[in-house]
């Protein structure tokens, strides 16, 4: 799974931005984190329109960011 | 700094009035006796054009309310959309600009069905995190998981919440849901976002409050009784839940709070009006105003510490979980509830000798608060 790595600070960030937090940089890399190692999920049964009825939600570490993603 | 001098409330609930007509159910009470005075009209709706196919809804209003060269502007901050109205409200009257303010929070959902309902409200998260499928009651779900785990919190301490709320909307005749619920009913309710069962999520709800908000030195001349806005802060956080070190703090909500206590000169109000979207949020949001330390809110719920007659009763309206949550409508119904109460307006409800109240609307998951200190005195 990628992410988006500051090539000012080496800041790395799930969400693309046109500036880095920490260091107001521009420039970005999208580069593999691998696989993201989970932090906690939730199973849901009401989910968004366009999506499954029931699927596992979780948050995870994702090299220096946080990822969500979804397993069904 | 400004006065709430007057409330109208159109009832929470599935509702079959069009969106217009249920705004006025609101506002025709206040307009009624001042409208002379009206000089401009704020309204505080987030999704009118996703559920109802309309665009232009605060001028639509004042024309639908015959104030038709009255000046208007929508506040769309999805659901503390009525905690940036009422700032905004204030910060009118205070600035000299206008006198008096109708304000009026809105919403018609009902209509739509649930996962569609679902797709519009998370259509505010960022476009990764939007693409794996959450729901913003999800990100409750996995915060009740995260809180317990931290601070080894019990599951009926979570729950409790629901209860009090519960008991509280039925005493509350503008409540969407008007069930009494024990704890075993609470917990034995279907789970939707696991660990959090159906009756510990706030419904989907049609409904509208309207205020009037003027300068403290014209008060009088309205009313005998007005409720002073002491303090009012807002702060925002990150829109990317990806991007925050915790879930179990809420840094607008506690921003937020911090300015609304300081420009108020009050520590501890005698009630307060939380978001409980999701019964959780109100433990941490109580945390994270200070009202008890990081990690603790919920034995303050096991005490009875947030119920009427408590030391500080937290969601005597119902709260968003039993009043139900009309996006646009909740912050306001908030500030509607301390007038009420302050007033010694909520009937089977009320607060006894309550003098000062909070008002805390939040909008996503924590993407931005507003808390305004509301009080008797001026
Ligand atoms: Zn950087």
């Amino acid at each position: 799974m990628n992410v988006f790595r500051c090539t000012g600070c080496g800041a790395e960030l799930f969400e693309r931005r046109a500036s880095c937090p920490s260091c107001f940089g521009e420039s970005f890399e999208e580069v593999d984190a691998g696989e993201p190692e989970a932090i906690v999920s939730s199973r849901l049964t009401v989910t968004p329109e366009g999506f499954a009825d029931s699927y596992d939600l979780f948050i995870g570490k994702l090299g220096k960011a946080r990822a969500i993603y979804r397993k069904e | 700094m400004a006065a709430i001098v007057s409330a109208g409330f159109a009832r929470f609930g599935k509702r079959k009035d069009s969106i217009m007509d249920i705004a006025a159910e609101s506002a025709m009470p206040v307009v009624r006796s001042h409208r002379d005075e009206i000089d401009f009209a704020l309204v505080s709706n987030c999704y009118s054009g996703e559920f109802n196919g309309i665009s232009g809804i605060n001028n639509l209003l004042t024309t639908y309310l015959s104030m038709d060269a009255v000046p208007s502007i929508r506040i769309d901050n999805t659901s503390g959309s009525g905690g940036a109205a009422l700032f905004t409200a204030v910060s009118l009257v205070e600035s000299g600009r206008a006198r008096c303010v109708l304000l009026t929070g809105v919403e018609k959902m009902s209509e739509r069905p649930t996962k569609e309902v679902t797709r519009i409200i998370s259509s505010l998260l960022g476009d990764r995190e939007k693409a794996a499928g959450p729901s913003l009651p999800s990100f409750a779900g996995l915060l009740t998981t995260l809180y317990m785990r931290e601070f080894a919190a019990t599951r009926e301490s979570i729950a409790q919440v629901a209860v009090k709320n519960h008991r509280n909307g039925a005493l509350n005749p503008n409540a969407h849901i008007q069930k009494v619920l024990t704890l075993e009913q609470v917990l034995q309710s279907n789970v939707i976002i696991d660990p959090l069962r159906l009756f510990e999520i706030s419904p989907i709800s049609d409904g509208a409050v309207s205020l009037l908000v003027v300068p403290d030195p014209e008060a009088p001349s309205f009313t005998d009784k007005p409720v002073h806005v002491k303090g009012i802060g807002m702060s925002s956080e990150s829109s990317h839940l990806t991007a925050r070190e915790t879930l179990t703090d809420m840094p607008s909500v506690r921003r937020a709070g911090e300015i609304a206590r300081r420009e108020s000169g009050i520590d501890r109000p005698d009630l307060a009006e939380l978001h409980d979207m999701a019964t959780v949020l109100e433990i941490v949001e109580m945390e994270s105003l200070g009202f008890y330390p990081r990690g603790e809110g919920w034995k303050a719920v096991l005490e009875g510490k947030t119920e009427i007659g408590g030391e500080l009763p937290v969601n005597t309206s119902g709260g968003l979980n039993s009043k139900g949550h009309p996006i646009g409508a909740s912050g306001v119904a908030q500030a509607a509830e301390v007038y009420l109460q302050l007033t010694g307006g909520a009937g089977g409800r009320q607060v006894r000798d309550a003098r000062t109240g909070m008002a805390v609307s939040m909008a996503g998951f924590g993407n931005s608060a507003t808390a305004a200190m509301m009080g008797l005195e001026k």
